[in-house]
């Protein structure tokens, strides 16, 4: 039945254009977007949670360096004053060994000589090198070989022994030279000074 | 291109975005962790390190106690004479202390081996002419009192009158510095 305009209005509105529907298969990507989103929180939390355990363990790590850089640091300079104490510590020993006193050996040297000899002269010179040895020279009166013997047994006696002895003996003078080292190996003592 | 393939391609974007995300933060974390690893093998490592020192140091603290309680004993008797000044005086003092009659004094300073941490010595040379007993007593009583001083020669012959000696001795005194 066709209405007369003036009788009655039509409500019918005009219909709006459609678009054509997607194809079937992009349908997929909201759901491919879902899963995305939960993916990334899932995969964000773990890797922010283990990101987090791993910047702990620099911090340890770093922590640990340094305390043992400064261990190290610690240890090398207690080594280099050791070091230091060792070397000033042989330097003084082999100046006190070098320095062991020469009065006893004069005494033993001069109370050696007979009543029939007498000592001209008597020097002990200590060896630049190694000033533990000594180089003795001595011009004793006499022609007695026994003379000689008991002197260089005394200087024995006093822990010494002789190292390449020359002897000359010339208008009753018997000219002595020789080397003489000692025998221990006893570390000096200091003597309390007054 | 309709509003519906607009949204198609933001919710893509969209999702590559937060894909990046994912690889950008696993990038990160891989970083982290390599970075973790690098700094605690350099620690492992420092840490053996301090442990080879350590037992090192021991080693050399134990083989060096003798000579580091030699030096212990001896610092003190070496530390009283610091300066030639100090070293002439005492063996000034002690030539007057000894009442010997004394032909010549002379005093120098001399150079010890190079790299020595003895800074030098005090050299003295002396003369003297008296009688025996009183010049080898002196001696020994020196040698004794001054157990750092090193008697570098001596000379005995006989003196001008029978019953002296002359003795010649060149005496040598470390300067030390703690």
């Amino acid at each position: 039945m066709i209405l007369p305009k003036d009788i009655a209005d039509d409500f019918k509105t005009d219909r709006k254009e459609i678009t054509p529907p997607l194809p079937a298969i992009l349908r997929l990507v909201p759901i491919l977007f879902y899963l995305t989103v939960v993916s990334t929180i899932i995969l964000c939390g773990l890797f922010l949670y283990q990101l987090k355990l791993a910047n702990d363990s620099i911090l340890t790590a770093q922590s640990g360096l340094a305390e043992s850089q400064a261990q190290v640091a610690a240890a090398a300079s207690e080594r280099k004053t050791l070091e230091a104490q060792i070397l000033r510590a042989t330097d003084v020993q082999g100046w006190v060994e070098g320095s062991r006193p020469l009065q006893p050996l004069v005494v033993a040297v001069t109370r050696s000589i007979g009543e029939e000899a007498s000592l001209a002269d008597l020097k002990l010179d200590r060896d630049e090198e190694s000033p533990s040895s000594l180089k003795l020279a001595m011009r004793i009166g006499t022609s007695s070989p026994s003379q000689l013997e008991a002197t260089t047994d005394a200087i024995s006696r006093e822990n010494f022994r002789l190292l390449q002895p020359e002897q000359t003996l010339a208008e009753g003078q018997i000219n002595y030279r020789a080397t003489i080292v000692p025998l221990s190996v006893t570390t000096p003592e200091p003597a309390e000074t007054p | 291109m309709n509003n519906k393939h607009i949204a198609v391609i933001i919710i893509g974007l969209l999702a590559f975005v937060f894909l990046q995300g994912i690889l950008w933060v696993r990038g990160e974390r891989d970083k982290t962790i390599s970075k973790a690893q690098a700094l605690q093998a350099e620690e492992a490592t420092q840490r053996q390190l301090v442990a080879v020192q350590t037992a090192q140091l021991a080693q050399l603290k134990q083989s060096s106690a003798d000579l580091i309680s030699f030096l212990n004993a001896w610092e003190a008797p070496l530390s009283r004479v610091r300066t030639p000044e100090n070293a002439e005086a005492l063996f000034i003092t002690k030539i007057r202390d000894g009442n010997l009659s004394s032909l010549s004094q002379k005093f120098g300073r001399v150079a010890l081996k190079a790299g020595s941490s003895l800074s030098g010595a005090v050299r003295a040379q002396l003369t003297f002419e008296d009688d025996y007993a009183s010049l080898l007593n002196w001696l020994g009583r020196l040698e004794s009192e001054l157990p750092t001083l090193r008697v570098n020669s001596v000379k005995i012959s006989k003196g001008t009158r029978p019953q002296d000696i002359r003795m010649e001795a060149t005496l040598d005194q470390p300067l030390y510095t703690p």
